[in-house]
């Protein structure tokens, strides 16, 4: 029996953690090297025919630019919307009734499927939804607009699911900023304009950073935002990977594309994180 | 800055934005109370005849029942699976610990349909493909993640000299880990089952993939039925799915702070 502490220690800390891990590794490592493999199989032999059909087609770098730009404008927009408000949250309201006001309506999106939030969107977006019917009845426009079942109905309820976590992770970093500096900036004279550019955003920017590379991830995973509010005209990768499996019935294929949508995942997570390092600005908490 | 005009400005985009968020979900809510055969905002009178429609169909009742017990099973499971994992990494702030809670964290940014393809075929080829079992693993992968990341902040901010204590005084670690720190996490443990709970009950992505072929949870049914018509049927079991978030929401706030829910 062992006696050194450190011995003991570690075992302890192996014999909690390896239940964890063997659940890991039997519902998450091992299926989706599957998948990878299973990619790289046709006909019970090594083959990338999957792969060179996905970067052979033309309708595939259709369908992964589509996906990657609707992406990145939900991401952007999202940050923006989360992080705004997540600053008036903190910075601009006093009252505990208002933030939690705001925290709220943050949160009941976020625990509401996403397939019910993009059926509310089809009710609000619709031909006789209530957007159409405000400006109809105002007199702006004489026939319904085209609200979704487009690009503009895809963006708009991506960027409703994104915000939430936008705004949880601007809310996070915005309440850890030493105040002080803020102060000492206005004290020195400068607006809060000025101050919000100079000082708070520059401070955010490891939070913003990270928002934007999850929000990147969620967006071009999504398929069921894009399927319902798209209507079959505005097809996603993600979407491609669902129906490969499930109409097409072609596993290998299928696995090739999802591979395709990790890929933009990976890159984009990887090269913010390598931007993220080299530009850090040196914090208050850094100094602990 | 504190103009009354910009006071006024700030106070219109706050409300603007609070309608964007839960303006689709009050929407769908009253739109399933509409009498007529159409998804109308408002609602043209007042009827709960979807709502018995959901109730009476047995086939939407096994699935509301299916996905609450599913939600809750995987919720009691991820807890543990993840307090566990939890009680050793929040204790260390060495470089292993870091490493290995990025690592179980990494499912969060995985897409779900790539988990999804993966264990479908996963599955298929282990044999329990369409079954609850297989349902209930992809459920667990989903939410021990969330679980992870709510109780390792409060695992760390456990004072070590009352577990030293505990072990001092002759207690097994065994014993130290749950009678001493979970009763102190205890607030947090519940706030991440609850947020677990949600995150099964909610979950559509991954279990279109991975759900049985005869009996769908609630979203899945909803995605499927959405796919050929929108009717109020379906817009009454949405609406029903959407309070239970409602109320989660406000248990959580309730119970923890729903700020300590953000990252």
């Amino acid at each position: 029996m062992k006696y050194s502490k450190r011995g003991a220690e570690f075992r302890w800390n192996a014999t909690l953690l390896t239940p964890t891990l063997v659940v890991y590794l039997a519902v998450f490592v091992i299926p989706v090297a599957a998948v990878v493999i299973q990619s790289l199989i046709s006909d019970n032999h090594f083959s990338t025919q999957w792969y060179e059909q996905v970067l052979g087609e033309d309708y595939y770098w259709l369908v992964l630019g589509r996906s990657i730009w609707l992406s990145l404008l939900a991401a952007v927009i999202s940050i923006i919307v989360g992080y705004s408000l997540a600053y008036i949250s903190d910075r601009i309201f006093v009252s505990r009734t208002l933030k939690k006001l705001v925290l709220i309506s943050v949160f009941t999106p976020l625990f509401t499927s996403a397939v019910v939030r993009a059926f509310g969107w089809q009710i609000v977006l619709g031909s006789d939804g209530i957007i159409n019917q405000m400006l109809m009845g105002l007199g702006l426009v004489e026939a319904p607009l085209r609200l979704m079942f487009n690009y503009l109905g895809v963006v708009v309820g991506l960027v409703h699911f994104l915000v939430p976590f936008a705004f949880l992770t601007s809310s996070a970093s915005l309440q850890s900023h030493d105040l002080s500096l803020v102060r000492a900036s206005r004290d020195l004279g400068g607006s809060p304009w000025s101050t919000f550019w100079r000082i708070t955003v520059p401070l955010s920017r490891t939070a913003l950073i990270a928002s934007f590379s999850i929000n990147f991830a969620l967006a071009i995973s999504s398929y069921v935002v894009p399927a319902v509010l798209g209507g079959g005209r505005v097809k996603v990768m993600a979407a491609l990977v669902y129906e490969t499996f499930s109409i097409d019935l072609n596993w290998q294929l299928g696995s090739a594309i999802a591979v395709f949508v990790f890929i933009p995942v990976m890159v984009v997570l990887f090269s913010l994180e390598v931007l993220g390092r080299r530009t850090a600005i040196p914090t208050r908490s850094d100094q602990s | 800055m504190k103009t009354v005009a910009t006071r006024s400005a700030v106070n219109v985009y706050v409300a603007l934005a609070v309608i964007f968020l839960i303006g689709p979900i009050v929407v769908l809510i009253g739109a399933s109370f509409n009498p007529g055969s159409g998804l109308q905002f408002p609602p043209k009178g007042f009827s709960l005849k979807w709502f018995e429609q959901v109730i009476a169909s047995p086939t939407y009742r096994r699935e509301l029942l299916l996905s609450l017990v599913l939600a809750a099973v995987a919720a009691t499971a991820s807890l543990i699976i993840g307090f566990l994992a939890a009680a050793a990494l929040g204790r260390s702030t060495r470089a292993w610990a870091s490493v290995l809670t990025s690592y179980f964290l990494s499912p969060l940014i995985v897409p779900q349909v790539v988990i999804g393809a993966a264990l479908m075929q996963y599955y298929a080829l282990i044999g329990i493909g369409g079954t609850e079992l297989a349902l209930f693993l992809g459920h667990i992968i989903i939410a021990v993640p969330y679980v992870i990341r709510s109780i390792v902040g409060a695992v760390s901010e456990v004072d070590p000299a009352l577990m030293e204590a505990s072990r001092d005084l002759g207690a097994s670690r065994w014993r130290t880990v749950l009678d001493v720190m979970l009763p102190i996490i205890k607030r947090s443990a519940v706030g991440a089952w609850l947020f677990a709970f949600v995150m099964s009950w909610i979950n559509v992505e991954l279990s279109v993939f991975i759900a049985p072929g005869d009996l769908a949870t609630v979203p899945v049914e909803i995605f499927n039925h959405l796919q050929y018509s929108a009717d109020p049927v379906v817009a009454a079991l949405s609406s029903l799915s959407a309070v239970v978030a409602l109320v989660l929401v406000l248990a959580i706030d309730k119970l923890t702070d729903l700020e300590s829910m953000s990252r």
